[in-house]
């Protein structure tokens, strides 16, 4: 049960705060599970006046404030379509008008296609103190035993790949069982990352190059088996759509060209 | 805390708890447009606010985070124009919109709709149809499909830009209502910027009408529904936005197991908290079986509940009542109660609940069999039912086709859970104020629970926000009387969204096996339905459910020729229990589980012969003139009696939506069937034929009384149950067309206890047919002594003037010579001048038939047969529901009901593990759609008229459920080749059939 509210001004208040000995004051962005969460008393640090809702693009490299909105992405010129396309299937627009772009990578799990998406780009988070910056595929597989810091103030992912995703799901807007994001770099480095079973997305296949991505999401998903669908099937789907996502990629080259 | 909220421009200074959520402070201000919809994460939206001029959820929104922010509510925007000596502005744009087109049904989620359309238009007064459905993607709607809110914005936003739109209720040209080739573009939508919309011209459906010179002037018109200005400024008409003083609030503490006894429950710790007034279990109440099945007398099924027992029977059972001061301090107290449970094994697989050696769920020796149950078998209902010879007819056929189908667990998912509000009144009487689709059966039944008498009893209806069959239930009025009984205090109940799921009530799942013998020329000689369904832990509808699985969906096919004329019919279903939250009453009520497999069957059967799958089955369909096959033969358990049936407009829907799907462009042309650039997905079409019922023959009874006023106006009052279908308003036509005057002048009243008349409730699609007619009834009488009236007082000028021959138009009395009274003269004259009397009357009705409603469903669907994804692009229902009394709330039950028959096709079930506990259990796991994902939907009117109806009308609001399902399985079939047995149609079950795994 909530009993404190802080509303801090900047992003050092706000760390102060959260880096009290007591260790019971929580941040609090959007609110929408915070608000209904239960159990013992604790205080809340609301970050809506801490600055931390900006969006810019900084060289190869999107940077965007852990306060930032999902709306206010959505209408961020910079921000790849790939990026509002997964919002959309995410969020309501309610949700998206209140909910933080740090609470929902804290709070999603693997059936969110943004934070795979965001993954696939291989996101960076930036955390307070100390300014950590860790990437999102080394936090997401630690996220419920230890946080880099006590803050997330920024999140930070690459402009320039190309990047598609495929979703299954029982209906357009409905929570998806399996997500395929591929991003490929100029370079030709692939990223493959899979979504739709577990607490978080993982990453099937990071290489230098795309070939092999079916193979490597069939085996990241062999096991991946829940009461919304069976691992063969999962398996079997993710491949296919690995390749579809390349073919798309492809596709993507080719009419650039 | 200190906090100070600006709310429509007003400061609020405050003092709040930390935790304090914006949705409970603002209800407490008085801000009742803001609905709760009992969930947990802001999936439904009722909540909406604009936060900063944005649409949010305040039930996820703490109130200090609100502070130094814009707060608007619907009670900012416009209001009754008329109030009196003070005059308003008048409702906005955008609530007009609403009003005009018919985008309210229920209204629970109409402010929120209209905030959310406020925002949209206050920065795009030129919004696409695809930003508007957006718009809307938070708020979740269970009554209208969604295509009238979008089409109320979108002519909003053409008002706002300054151009002309058309009315809504303009003449339909019969020549353009059947062609089928296009649709008329200028049915009374807006113009937008020089383009339109399919959505924007489909605010009237098309209507083949059946007698296009009728010069009614309100029945058959789109008359605005008589509680739409009330529900589109979000006035305090639910029962929730009720309150009286020292009212506590109720929780139940529900049962971890699926099937458990209770050995010990101590409540010490829970009495201790301060703020808690009374915890009731199972010792503290006197020990009553009873059904919460709300049906007619005697309840056609066994009593088998209890309040609270010291056995709970699936994981969401009641164990304990708290009531306290806050709706926090009883939630505090359920996890104080201390309960000992002796764990038993629990029956899930219904398969298994007959097998030699089950656990029996039922072994309390207080239960009362009905009929055929039998609890030591786990058998709440069983059914045999043999029409004809049906051996015989299998004999006779060429070939026999056999399949098995399963249709799933699904919940109402009504936007506003259930909640009811009890007290004392100053006669010691009980009242129950409730969210209910059958107040007088909730008072007759609930009485003997509370060692009451009825004549103690009083229930009232106000505003319901969906029921859909989730409220033809008693299922909560007893935890709060009984907690106003310990108390003697104000108890409000209300549920959460989460204890929709786990305690309230679902529909019936079945297992189907299907035998049918066919001649090679597509003749059905025979047809045999066995149904194995699923009742859940009690027993409610269980009968009654199962049995109209088979008297609807077994009675559309009885054979063509010597078969026509003797058909073959064998339905046999058993109902046993399980230990799953108990299954009830869902609009549809056991319909849509016989034509998913019905329907499935015969394109299985058509497609295996060769046969067109149209031809084959109007070749074996019923036809007018024919008796209902299952009128002979069985009744809910009461005597049967042969029933014709004199309208059926089947072959004409199926003109008409063929048409209108462009069925014969697509169907079997390979090349329609490719997406271009796409090879991964293939498109399909696919046809369903349902009919529904309208009413119980011989049993369903409603009462109408009407009132005349000094001012020639009229007071309506009736039992019947608006549950947002409109019905309030379709009666209120019937009696306005019958008395000569405008809508306007019915004042509709419905319903209570005290009050109205008896009404069974709303339910079997009934309202407009049964109601409806003692409306009618009353109205003619009411009429008939206005006639008399007006005699004599043309007499008092020396003028003779036979009643018969004086008619009632225009708010008037008009003799054959022209000359007339108005009806407020003859008000006055009655209640005020000559031989004084009130011009009133009673009647009621009762039908000894129930012509069914018949429909042609069709369903356009893209499969990608790499992963079984299957995407619904489009749905046309042709219906024959008799004499549309009004097209636009008829339409909205058919577009609603298809968006909620769509879930049941391809989303929508409720699963179990092993030990019971239900994977969904809110409306993020379980999904209902969204306005941002709808297919389009397009509804036609196939007019017949009924003999039976004082207007021709037959029933409306259920038949939408029956075909979606089927129609777009077999959709799935056509487009890729995946005969699926089982819905809902999720992509795995689509991939393995394809797989062949």
């Amino acid at each position: 049960m909530i009993k404190e509210y802080f509303r801090p001004a900047n992003v050092e208040e706000a760390v102060q705060l959260l880096t009290q000995e007591n260790g019971i004051l929580k941040p609090l962005g959007g609110g929408t599970y915070l608000s209904r969460h239960p159990g013992d008393a604790y205080g809340i640090v609301d970050l809506q006046n801490a600055g931390l809702n900006r969006i810019e693009s900084r060289g190869q490299r999107i940077v965007a404030g852990a306060m930032a909105r999902l709306s206010d992405l959505l209408e961020h010129p910079d921000v790849q379509d790939a990026i509002k396309e997964a919002i959309l299937l995410d969020a309501s627009l309610n949700i998206r008008n209140a909910v933080s772009l740090g609470g929902w990578l804290i709070s999603s799990d693997a059936r969110s296609t943004f934070s795979t998406v965001l993954l696939a780009l291989d996101a960076t988070l930036v955390w307070e103190p100390d300014n950590n910056r860790v990437r999102m595929g080394n936090w997401l597989p630690l996220r419920a035993e230890e946080t880099p810091g006590v803050l997330l103030t920024e999140v930070e992912w690459w402009l320039r790949p190309r990047v598609v995703f495929e979703v299954v799901a029982r209906s357009p807007k409905d929570r998806p069982t399996l997500i395929v994001a591929a991003a490929q770099w100029e370079s030709g480095r692939t990223r493959i990352v899979l979504g739709g079973y577990g607490a978080a997305p993982i990453v099937a296949m990071d290489g230098p190059e795309d070939r092999g991505a079916d193979v490597a999401a069939r085996d990241a998903y062999y096991e991946a088996e829940d009461q919304w669908a069976t691992a063969v099937y999962r398996r079997e789907v993710a491949s296919k759509l690995a390749l579809r996502c390349l073919d798309r990629i492809d596709a993507l080259k080719e009419s650039e060209a | 805390m200190n906090v100070t909220l600006t709310i429509n421009g007003q400061d609020f200074p405050l003092r709040v708890d930390a935790n304090e959520r914006l949705l409970d402070t603002l209800r407490k201000l008085g801000f009742f447009s803001i609905k709760s919809g009992g969930c947990e994460h802001g999936e439904c939206g009722a909540c909406t606010i604009l936060f900063d001029g944005r649409p949010v959820n305040s039930c996820t929104m703490l109130t200090v985070q609100a502070e130094g922010h814009q707060i608007r509510t619907v009670e900012a925007e416009g209001e009754h124009p008329d109030h009196g000596w003070k005059k308003t502005d008048g409702l906005s744009v955008i609530q007009q919109a609403f009003v005009d087109v018919g985008a309210i049904q229920c209204g629970y989620c109409t402010p929120a709709m209209v905030l959310t359309a406020k925002a949209l238009l206050d920065g795009n007064v030129s919004p696409s149809e695809a930003q508007v459905r957006d718009a809307f993607s938070g708020v979740l709607c269970r009554c209208t499909g969604y295509l009238k809110p979008v089409q109320a914005v979108l002519r909003a936003a053409a008002i706002l830009r300054g151009e002309q739109v058309l009315p809504v209720d303009r003449p339909i040209d019969i020549t353009d209502a059947l062609d089928g080739a296009g649709a008329p573009d200028d049915l009374g939508g807006p113009v937008l910027n020089g383009k339109r919309t399919l959505t924007e011209t489909q605010i009237l459906p098309k209507l083949k009408i059946v007698d296009p010179h009728s010069e009614m002037k309100t029945v058959g018109h789109a008359e605005t529904k008589v509680d739409a200005v009330k529900l589109v400024q979000g006035k305090p008409a639910f029962t929730a936005d009720f309150e009286k003083r020292d009212m506590l609030y109720a929780k139940v503490l529900r049962s971890p197991h699926a099937h458990a006894e209770i050995k010990h429950i101590d409540t010490s710790r829970a009495e201790a908290l301060p703020g808690v007034v009374a915890v009731l279990t199972w010792k503290d109440l006197p020990r009553v079986a009873y059904s919460t099945a709300g049906q007619s007398h005697p309840i056609p099924g066994p009593l088998d509940s209890f309040s609270l027992d010291h056995k709970v029977r699936f994981v969401g059972d009641r164990v304990a009542f708290v009531a306290a001061e806050s709706p926090a301090i009883a939630e505090a107290a359920l996890d104080l109660i201390d309960v000992e449970y002796e764990v038993l094994e629990p029956i899930l697989d219904p398969a298994k609940a007959m097998a030699e050696g089950a656990p029996v769920i039922h072994d309390e020796p207080e239960y009362v069999n009905f009929d055929k149950s039998d609890p030591s078998r786990n058998i709440a209902a069983e059914i045999r039912i043999d029409i004809g010879d049906v051996d015989k007819g299998f004999a006779e056929a060429d070939q026999i086709f056999e399949g098995d189908f399963d249709v799933p667990k699904v919940q109402q998912a009504h936007i506003e859970p259930h909640v009811v509000l009890t007290y004392w009144d100053e006669d010691d009487r009980l009242v129950i104020k409730t969210s209910t689709q059958v107040p007088f059966h909730v008072r007759r039944q609930i009485a003997p629970v509370l060692g009451l008498p009825i004549k103690r009893i009083r229930v009232i209806k106000p505003r319901i926000g969906g029921g859909f069959g989730g409220k033809q239930e008693v299922l909560l009025e007893d935890v709060a009387a009984h907690l106003t009984i310990a108390t003697g205090k104000p108890v409000l109940y209300e549920m959460t969204r989460e204890e929709e799921f786990v305690g309230a009530r679902t529909r019936h799942p079945m297992r189907i096996h299907l035998k049918t013998g066919v001649k090679q020329d597509g003749t059905i000689t025979a047809n045999e339905m066995v149904a194995l369904s699923d009742t859940g832990a009690y027993g409610c509808h269980a009968l009654t459910v199962a049995g109209n699985t088979g008297h609807k969906a077994m009675a559309i096919y009885v054979g063509d020729g010597e078969y026509r004329k003797d058909p073959n019919i064998r339905f046999y279903s058993d109902v046993v229990y399980t230990n799953t939250v108990p299954s009830g009453a869902y609009r549809g009520y056991g319909v849509p589980q016989g034509f998913w497999p019905v329907e499935r069957h015969m394109e299985n059967i058509a497609r295996e012969l060769g046969l067109d799958p149209i031809e084959f089955r109007l070749k074996n369909a019923l036809r007018s003139g024919e008796i209902h096959p299952f009128s002979k033969a069985w009744s809910e358990g009461r005597e049967p009696k042969p029933e014709t049936i004199y309208t059926i407009g089947l072959e004409d829907c199926v003109e008409q939506g063929r048409m209108a799907i462009d069925w014969d462009h697509k169907f079997n042309n390979q090349q329609w069937h490719l997406v271009p650039g796409k090879k991964h997905l293939r498109k399909g079409i696919g046809v369903a034929m349902v009919m529904q019922g309208t009413a119980i023959p011989y049993l369903d009874m409603g009462g109408a009384s009407i009132k005349m006023n000094d001012d020639g106006s009229f007071n309506l009052l009736v039992g019947a149950t608006d549950l947002g279908t409109g019905s309030d308003t379709v009666l209120a036509q019937m009696a306005a067309e019958t008395l000569g005057v405008p809508v306007e002048d019915i004042v509709v009243y419905s319903s209570d206890t005290d009050f109205t008349p008896f009404d069974k409730g709303a339910y079997a699609s009934s309202t407009t047919y049964i109601s409806g007619t003692a409306t009618v009834k009353a109205a003619e009488k009411v009429a008939e002594r206005i006639r008399v009236r007006a005699s004599m007082m043309f007499a008092e000028e020396g003028k003779a003037v036979e009643p018969a021959d004086i008619l009632l138009e225009n708010r008037k009395a008009i003799a054959p010579s022209g000359e007339s009274f108005t009806l407020e003269e003859i008000g006055l004259n009655a209640l005020h001048q000559t031989d004084q009397e009130q011009i009133m009357a009673v009647a009621s009705h009762m039908s000894p038939v129930a012509p069914p409603p018949f429909a042609a469903q069709f369903a356009e669907v893209t499969v990608d047969v790499e992963t079984g994804r299957v995407t619904v692009d489009k749905l046309v229902m042709a219906v024959d529901s008799g004499v549309i009394i009004n097209p636009v709330t008829a339409s909205g039950q058919i577009e609603g009901g298809m968006a909620q028959a769509l879930g049941y096709a391809v989303s929508e079930e409720m699963r179990y593990d092993g030990d019971g506990q239900p994977r969904e259990m809110d409306f993020v796991d379980y999904h209902i759609f969204r306005a941002d994902e709808m297919p389009e939907l397009t509804t036609i009117f196939v007019e017949t008229y009924e003999p039976s109806h004082p207007f021709g009308a037959k029933a409306v609001a259920e038949i939408p459920l029956d075909g979606v399902a089927p129609a777009v399985g077999n959709a799935i079939l056509d487009a890729c080749g995946a005969a699926l047995s089982t819905i809902p149609a999720i992509p795995e079950r689509i991939w393995r059939n394809l797989k062949g795994l």
